[in-house]
């Protein structure tokens, strides 16, 4: 059973179209993240799971039933704002409790039921406190708990932790996922975060200008990039368009003569050959050098220091310039390298992948 | 602050206050000079009244003419400030709520009113009113009052609802509520400060109207027609027990639409 | 964030019933009055049609061209004393503690929300023959007749200006408020005296503030009538008096119809000047 169906949905803004034709679906109990660059029409599509945007056309489907037009409040869906919209004049129990007295349970019922959200956020001490005296992530949690005590068929979370800085977001991230995979309950997860989608998500949705460009897990997502896009906007790379000579065995890249990894036919044209900056090994000319597939010399244009890695840019020889990274391990070679220095560029297998078509 | 150093030297600053003084001096001392007056015990009136009490507000509050104005007005602001609520709360999530590209021109509609000189509109509605036979009675007096109070419910309100973040009532609907109940149970009371700044403008602006009600009506007399006959026959002390009467309840409603609207950015704070 | 929804026509039902209520007490009225300015009024008798009539009369009378004058003049007397009182009040609400700001709003707001009649009984009781004034100085020894201090243009403008001088504070303290002071502070870091960056920065600046609160003054003192009637007794006529006295003791609606255009066109005139003024100054 899935919890969430898009069949073929198109939203078009008189003739501006936001979203194009989307299928998607979320089953029991997954975790399904929309990653794109603003307007993407991740948040589009979300709002019209929620039911504030109706699709210009295709069906919509919650827990198998059809919900195309249903208004919002009709929906059984927890959703989660990036400010966390709490209501300001309500204390943190009243937040919770409002969802239930709009759905008309049981006053006797709503008590147990609020304490039980509450606990599940570790906030039962703080119910009488209003969101205003609250830390960001203690709001946060308190949209949580809001959302899930009316026990929704499918979460949904709008860029949950923009808020928030990035110490308190690393941590939310990983209590929410625990909190997800203990209650089981389907999720759609909207952000512009790569880290957050690949570190949470099941299955990744990857979109841009309203199209999906790439379905998968998040391994696939990051390793496997299905289109130059994809490619671009998870984690760095350098892309490089080359074709295949040498009667299929290698591919010129821009100057830069690879292996013919993906065993493309010979003579092809307009190949896009990714190679992950991390991947990549750089060693001062001179010492000894690992011996790899496609040994070149290069020269050292650009140094950044970012803490946990370094990042050059290389100048190939009679090629083009490269993207290259470093973990800092505090090794001799890697401070010594500094702008001008020549170095031997080496790409491992795993370095160089083709995207297809 | 140092801001009081914007322009260098002192001197102008100084002089800056010294006519300050005078202005707020010019604006309020008239008021207060007519509140003392009030209390004479004389049958006349003289600044300083050489002995006080309150026998005028006693004549004024056992009249019969000041007490049927009195409560004509009174009886008028009533039914018209919930009106003027209601109506302009509408109009103004309509203008928010409704298409970006009419909503310049539908506001300046809904203000229109307030542009208008009261001369004018008085004219016209004293035509209708008798076009309707209806002048001279609260038919004409209620919609001429809401005509004048609504615009200032539309900028109250307006200004609240353009700076409410809509993600609320988003909120609200999808935990169940239609766009009713998210209305009342989360928008109207987050934007209380703004629904009580327009009822106690449109209870004021009711209360003190003049020119439009002295066209519309031929023998009934609110306040202010009471206050004016009775001016233009004779100026008594009975005249500044009443004016008096009339600044405490709008004072009064003043200090509650200033304490109200500390109230609620407070009790965020305090509770 | 742009909010994508779809634009919600069906928000427009709650307008109905205020629509409705304004179609009622005020573009029909409008309307009629319009109409009626057209017709002819003979022998008590009101002719609908198309003549020229009141509008000759207007330019014709002798009189009530005088008065529109006068009223314009007045009008712009007290926009006038308005704008020299109200901006220092405005500029020492923007650079004063907010303590202190707080008390000068209170001060500036609590007027607009004091009845008209009330604050012109407080003038009587000053300006009278036997006001406060009068008393004092004939006290004193000063003068031997009461000084005519009202029923003439001064008494009606001092009383008018009190009114609307908070119509004049509040515009020219939005436009101060929202000038960037670091401009200010930079001018003088450069050396300039303090007169010098008021005249050449802030009140530049402030002009947006200044048309708006002289057009809202302007119109409003257009359309005065209590004040100078109590003020000014029958000697300082305006025309709001005029209309007034028309329809109600000469029945003569086409005649007061025809004033009441030629009010509003005086109102629209101004309006539109200001804006262009505000155009221009803004090209610049």
């Amino acid at each position: 059973m899935s919890s969430v169906e898009l069949k073929s949905i198109v939203k078009k803004y008189g003739e501006v179209t936001a979203v194009a034709s989307i299928d998607l679906s979320v089953e029991s109990g997954e975790f399904v993240t929309l990653l794109g660059p603003s307007g993407c029409g991740k948040t589009t599509t979300l709002r019209m799971v929620a039911g504030f945007i109706r699709p210009t056309s295709g069906t919509l489907s919650i827990g198998d039933v059809d919900m195309t037009g249903v208004p919002p409040h009709q929906r059984t869906v927890g959703l989660v704002f990036q400010n966390y919209a709490l209501f300001p004049h309500m204390t943190v129990r009243k937040n919770v409790e409002f969802g239930l007295k709009m759905q008309k349970v049981l006053t006797s019922e709503r008590g147990p039921r609020v304490q039980e959200a509450l606990e599940l956020v570790q906030l039962e001490a703080l119910g009488e406190r209003m969101p205003a005296e609250l830390s960001g992530g203690q709001q946060q949690r308190v949209a949580l708990a809001r959302a899930l005590v009316i026990r929704p068929d499918v979460l949904l979370l709008d860029e949950p932790f923009g808020a928030l800085d990035k110490q308190l977001r690393d941590h939310m991230r990983v209590e929410l996922r625990e909190l997800q995979q203990k209650l089981k309950i389907s999720t759609l997860f909207v952000t512009h975060d790569q880290d957050e989608a690949l570190s949470m998500s099941d299955r990744i949705v990857v979109m841009s200008e309203g199209k999906v460009s790439q379905v998968g897990k998040p391994t696939e997502i990051y390793e496997k990039p299905q289109t130059r896009f994809v490619a671009d906007f998870i984690g760095r790379s350098n892309i490089l368009v080359g074709k295949v000579e040498s009667k299929g065995k290698t591919i010129n890249a821009e100057g830069l003569i690879l292996p013919n990894k993906g065993n493309v036919v010979a003579g092809a044209e307009g190949i896009s050959v990714m190679i992950r900056p991390e991947c990549v090994e750089i060693t001062q000319s001179g010492s000894k050098a690992t011996s790899t597939s496609a040994d070149v010399k290069g020269k050292v244009t650009a140094s950044i220091y970012l803490g946990s890695i370094v990042q050059y840019s290389v100048q190939i020889n009679k090629g083009p310039n490269l993207v290259v990274t470093q973990n800092n391990t505090g090794s001799e070679n890697l401070k010594n390298l500094t702008v001008g220095d020549d170095v031997d560029v080496s790409f491992p297998d795993s370095a160089i992948y083709i995207l297809p078509g | 602050m140092s801001s009081q150093e914007h322009y260098g030297s002192r001197l102008p600053y100084k002089f800056l206050i010294g006519v300050v003084t005078l202005v707020i001096f010019f604006l309020e001392a008239p008021l207060i000079i007519l509140v003392i007056q009030s209390f004479t015990a004389e049958s006349y009136l003289s600044f300083p009244p050489p002995s006080y009490g309150i026998r005028w507000y006693k004549e004024v509050l056992t009249s019969e003419d000041w007490l049927n104005s009195i409560s004509l007005s009174l009886t008028i602001a009533a039914i018209v400030t919930p009106l003027s609520l209601v109506l302009g709360t509408m109009a103004a999530f309509a203008l928010d709520r409704g298409p970006k590209k009419l909503k310049n021109g539908l506001q300046t509609i809904m203000i229109a009113p307030m542009v208008l000189p009261h001369i004018v509109l008085g004219l016209g509605l004293f035509k209708m009113a008798l076009q309707l036979d209806i002048d001279d009675s609260m038919l004409a007096y209620i919609p001429a009052h809401l005509t004048i109070t609504i615009p200032f419910v539309v900028i109250s309100v307006g200004a609240s609802l353009q700076t409410f973040e809509q993600s609320l009532e988003e909120a609200a609907r999808s935990l169940g509520a239609n766009r009713f109940w998210a209305v009342w149970y989360i928008t109207l009371p987050i934007i209380r400060p703004a629904l009580i700044a327009g009822g106690i403008f449109s209870f004021i602006i009711s209360f003190d109207e003049f020119i439009i009600t002295f066209f519309l009506t031929t023998f009934q007399r609110t306040l202010p027609i009471e206050m004016f006959s009775t001016l233009m026959y004779q100026v008594k002390p009975s005249i500044a027990a009443v004016s008096t009467l009339t600044l405490a309840v709008t004072a009064f409603l003043t200090a509650m639409l200033i304490l109200r609207g500390q109230v609620t950015s407070g009790d965020k704070v305090i509770k | 964030m742009s909010r994508n929804s779809d634009e919600n026509y069906g928000a427009l039902w709650l307008l109905t019933p205020t629509v409705l209520l304004y179609v009622a007490t005020f573009f029909v009225p409008i309307i009629m009055l319009g109409v009626l300015s057209f017709a002819r009024f003979e022998m008590s008798v009101t002719t609908i049609g198309f003549y020229f009539d009141n509008y000759i009369k207007i330019f014709s009378d002798g009189i009530t061209l005088k008065i529109f004058f006068q009223t314009v003049r007045l009008s712009l007397v007290i926009t006038f004393w308005c704008l020299i009182l109200g901006y220092p009040v405005a500029l020492m609400m923007r650079s004063c503690s907010p303590k202190m700001k707080m008390v000068l709003l209170f001060c500036v707001v609590s007027p607009l929300l004091t009845s008209i009649i009330v604050r012109n009984v407080a003038w009587l009781l000053i300006l009278g023959r036997s006001g406060i004034i009068n008393d004092t100085l004939i006290q004193w020894g000063l003068t031997s007749k009461p000084l005519p201090l009202m029923y003439n243009e001064f008494g009606v403008i001092l009383a008018v200006v009190h009114v609307y001088l908070s119509f004049m504070v509040l515009p020219l303290f939005g436009a101060l408020n929202s000038i960037n002071s670091s401009i200010e502070e930079a001018a003088s870091s450069l050396g300039a005296p303090s007169w010098r960056v008021f005249l050449s920065i802030t009140l530049p600046l402030s002009l947006p503030g200044i048309m708006a609160g002289c057009t809202l003054v302007f119109i409003l003192s257009m359309g005065v009538y209590l004040t100078p009637v109590i003020m000014g007794g029958n000697f300082v006529l305006t025309l709001p008096m005029l209309i007034t006295e028309s329809v109600r003791e000469q029945y003569d609606w086409p005649f007061a119809s025809a004033m009441a255009l030629m009010l509003l066109l005086a109102i629209g005139f101004m309006v539109i000047l200001s804006s262009g003024v505000q155009k221009l100054v803004g090209r610049r």
